[in-house]
Parts: C-alpha cells; sequence; structure tokens
C-alpha cells in the first residue's frame, strides 16, 4: 500500500500509523461500500435483496474495526485522527443502520435524507482523520487516468 | 446546420501520458498529451453536458499533485469561454463512473444527471469482493460517492437500463457493457433529428482515447485497436467501436474521443488565456462562433 511521505515522526506515533494505517482503508473501504449501497438502494427505490448479506458483512466489518481502533496506545500527535477515525466509526453504523431501514421504507425521504447526512458527516471525519502524516483518502495507485505514474515520495507500509 | 451547438472544452491535461495505455499494444513508443475535457451540446431548448470533469479538491487535487495533471480550471472558468455558468447546465450524461468524468457533479445546481444502471450495480458488486479486487472499483472517493448518493435522493441522477432513444430530443444513449468499466456508455447526437440520421455524432466517452483506436498506427490498413485499459473484454472494446463508427456513416471524424489532443486540429479551435482549448464541432443556425472573430 503506498501513502504519503511520512517524514519525522517519534516512535510511538509512528506505531500508531503502522498499526492504524490499515485499520483507516478498512473504513474507507466500508464507507465507500455502504454508500454505494446507498446509491444502489435509492436508485432501486427500496429492498435490494443482493444487498443482505453485503450489509451484514459490512456491518460486521465495521464492529471488528472499532474494536481494533480502540484497543490501540494513542500518542498525544495521535489523538486528532483517532478522534475523527472513532467517530467515523459511529456514524458509520449509524448510516448501515439507516441503509437496512431505507430498503425496507421505500422512498421514506427522511430515511434518505438521515442516511445521506450520515454519509457526509463521516466522509468529513475520515478526510479529518487522513490528515495525520501517512494516511491519504485515496488509494491513488488505483486511478485510471494516472496507472502509468509512480508517485514521488512515497513509503511502502 | 443542426439542433444543437457542440463544443469540446479541455479543462485539465497530463502532460505525458504513455501511448501503451491509449492504445492496447505499442509499448514503449511514446507519450503523447492527455487533455480531460467534457463536451458541452446548446439546443432545443437545453444546455447539455457529456460529463463534467474531475474536481480540484481532495482527491482530485491529491491526484493533480502526485500524478502531474495540470492546468486545472473549474467548470464556472470553462463554462465562461462559451458565455455560460454551471448554473445554466439542465443535463449531464456521465458516461462512466470514473473521477475524471463525474468528479465535479456537484457543481451543476440545475442539472439532472444521466448514468447507466448497470455502471452502479456492478460497481457495488465489484466492492463487496475485498480489497485485493481493488482494480475492478478503481479510485473511488467515497466524497464523490456521497454527492451521488444526494443527488438520486434529490431525484436528479437517473439510471438507465441499457439503450435508450430520445433522452433528450435527438440524444439516444447505449450501453456499451463490460468495457472500460462495466457499464460504460456512448453518446449519440442525432443533430437533424431524424430516426437514420445524416448528421450524427458520437460522444465515446473512454471507450476510445484517440482517433488511432478507430484505425490503428497504420492508416493504410486500419484496423480497430481497443484502449489498453479495461474491466472488460477487448473483443467488447472492438465491437463498441464498430458500433459507434456505424452510427455515424464511417465518418471517423464524427466521433469524438474526449481524451484526443488532435481534437484542436480536426475542428475549429482556439486557445484561451487559461492556455485551454475550446473546440467547435458544429454550430446550430443562429449560434455565434465561440473560437472565431
Amino acid at each position: 500500500m503506498i501513502c504519503q511521505d511520512i517524514g519525522a515522526v517519534d516512535d510511538p506515533t509512528l506505531h500508531y500509523i503502522v498499526c492504524a494505517k490499515p485499520l483507516l482503508t478498512r473504513l474507507q473501504q466500508i464507507l465507500t461500500q455502504t454508500a454505494g449501497f446507498a446509491l444502489l438502494v435509492m436508485n432501486k427505490g427500496g429492498r435490494v435483496p443482493m444487498l443482505d448479506v453485503p450489509l451484514a458483512l459490512a456491518a460486521q466489518q465495521l464492529a471488528s474495526g472499532s474494536e481494533e481502533l480502540r484497543a490501540l496506545p494513542v500518542p498525544e500527535p495521535a489523538r486528532h485522527h483517532h478522534h475523527h477515525a472513532i467517530q467515523a466509526v459511529a456514524v458509520m453504523r449509524q448510516a448501515i443502520d439507516l441503509v437496512a431501514i431505507c430498503m425496507r421504507s421505500g422512498r421514506n425521504d427522511p430515511a434518505r435524507a438521515a442516511l445521506t447526512y450520515r454519509l457526509r458527516v463521516a466522509t468529513e471525519h475520515l478526510r479529518a482523520a487522513s490528515q495525520l502524516p501517512g494516511f491519504g483518502m485515496v488509494d491513488l495507485t488505483q486511478a485510471c487516468c494516472a496507472c502509468h505514474a509512480t508517485p514521488p515520495h512515497t513509503v511502502n507500509l | 446546420m443542426g439542433d444543437y451547438s457542440i463544443w469540446v472544452l479541455e479543462h485539465a491535461a497530463v502532460e505525458k501520458f504513455p501511448l501503451s495505455v491509449m492504445l492496447y499494444g505499442p509499448q514503449y513508443q511514446g507519450i503523447r498529451k492527455l487533455p480531460y475535457a467534457y463536451a458541452l451540446l446548446k439546443g432545443n431548448g437545453h444546455t447539455i453536458l457529456i460529463d463534467t470533469g474531475y474536481d480540484h479538491v481532495n482527491y482530485g487535487k491529491a491526484l493533480a499533485e502526485l500524478y502531474g495533471v495540470t492546468n486545472f480550471h473549474g467548470p464556472a472558468r470553462v463554462l465562461s469561454e462559451c458565455g455560460l455558468t454551471p448554473a445554466d447546465v439542465t443535463a449531464v450524461f456521465i458516461t462512466h463512473a470514473h473521477f475524471d468524468h463525474m468528479g465535479a457533479i456537484d457543481h451543476f445546481p440545475n442539472a439532472t444527471f444521466y448514468i447507466q444502471q448497470r455502471e452502479i450495480e456492478k460497481w457495488v458488486w465489484a466492492l463487496t469482493l475485498g480489497p485485493e479486487y481493488r482494480f475492478l472499483v478503481g479510485a473511488g472517493d467515497p466524497a464523490d460517492i456521497v454527492k451521488a448518493v444526494e443527488l438520486t435522493r434529490q431525484g436528479r441522477m437517473i439510471a438507465i437500463d441499457g439503450d435508450r432513444e430520445d433522452v433528450l430530443p435527438g440524444i439516444d444513449v447505449k450501453l456499451a457493457a463490460d468495457t472500460h468499466t462495466y457499464g460504460s456508455m456512448y453518446v449519440t447526437v442525432r443533430n437533424d433529428g431524424a430516426r437514420n440520421s445524416q448528421d450524427a455524432w458520437v460522444f465515446a466517452g473512454d471507450l476510445l482515447y484517440t482517433y488511432d483506436n478507430l484505425t490503428g498506427l497504420d492508416k493504410d490498413n486500419p484496423q480497430y485497436v481497443p484502449i489498453g485499459l479495461a474491466v472488460g473484454s477487448q473483443s467488447n472494446l472492438i465491437f463498441a467501436t464498430a458500433a459507434m463508427l456505424k452510427a455515424v456513416g464511417g465518418e471517423y471524424r464524427r466521433v469524438i474521443p474526449i481524451h484526443e489532443d488532435r481534437l484542436k486540429d480536426t475542428f475549429p479551435s482556439r486557445l484561451t488565456s487559461a492556455e485551454l482549448q475550446v473546440v467547435e464541432i458544429t454550430l446550430r443556425a443562429g449560434e455565434t462562433s465561440k473560437v472565431s472573430g
């Protein structure tokens, strides 16, 4: 996994980055999945049977990621990141529940509005969390029109 | 003179893009400029974009810094070259769900967006496969997906299931399944409004990167050569290419590869003060040229 240049950080922070990086990546994947599920549900106008299992899996992965995140020792420079990551988990859990509600309630606009809001807030938390050196919101190595390039100043974690 | 005036508007570029990605096969044969652009159509009471370009914040900004995408200008600046604002845009066709084609969807407050249902469904399916399959998903900024959710909630993002004629007057969309992406589509503008149009234009999205995909590099022995980047099959790309060319009666210049730098030499064009190309494909009656005088 390629990420931005870490630069000079102390050992506890480096340890936090190494441990939290895959967790943050997983959270980003779960959020992207949840947003995709929401898009499909709203687009289809309600129940999408094929989403039952993936939605349950996303909830399971989120719970697992949350436990690992809470178990991490958090040095002072990483508190900002950890706070936003924890907040993102909480809001994503609500978003997953709302996807399920939207699947049952058809075109219920309050539920859809609440879901959209939660997705937006979770995105903002993860973006804020990515401000810590070593974290990035997007895996740029998968960009279709940029796949030719080698990012400068990278580290492999 | 047709029903729609049509321009291609550059909004950024990768100056050094390998030919081997634009065209399947020719390794180590150099680089070309790859403009980032979208098409603008005016007519029949509509102001239409085909794709939106990317947005130079967050993901887009990081992309530009890391990969050499240069000279970005937002839709307000780019559309002003044609006397328009983003608020004037009434409809947007998203040829496929990649960042440089739909990354700016939140800039058009009065537009309705059209995308293929399959593009959404298969993308969500690919998301469920796990991180080791992420090539199938492409780079996705969660924020862009959330924007799409918001538009869908508002009823402003319409998912089209396959081919559809006259989505807007004289404008058809065709699904090119399992090609560059799972649900890529191309847009045909029948500019005389006729069912068997003699004045058709096809906007290829990323089904083509260059005119060379239509002919190959040996013009004396032409062949269809697919692009070098696809989640679907090269066969599907080749048959989509043939279908696009058939839709315009075999006239190569009427199939528009939006990333083709040579559009500026094929049609009237001008370089703006921001060093972006405005390419004028055709003008309807009464329309003022945006590239001359």
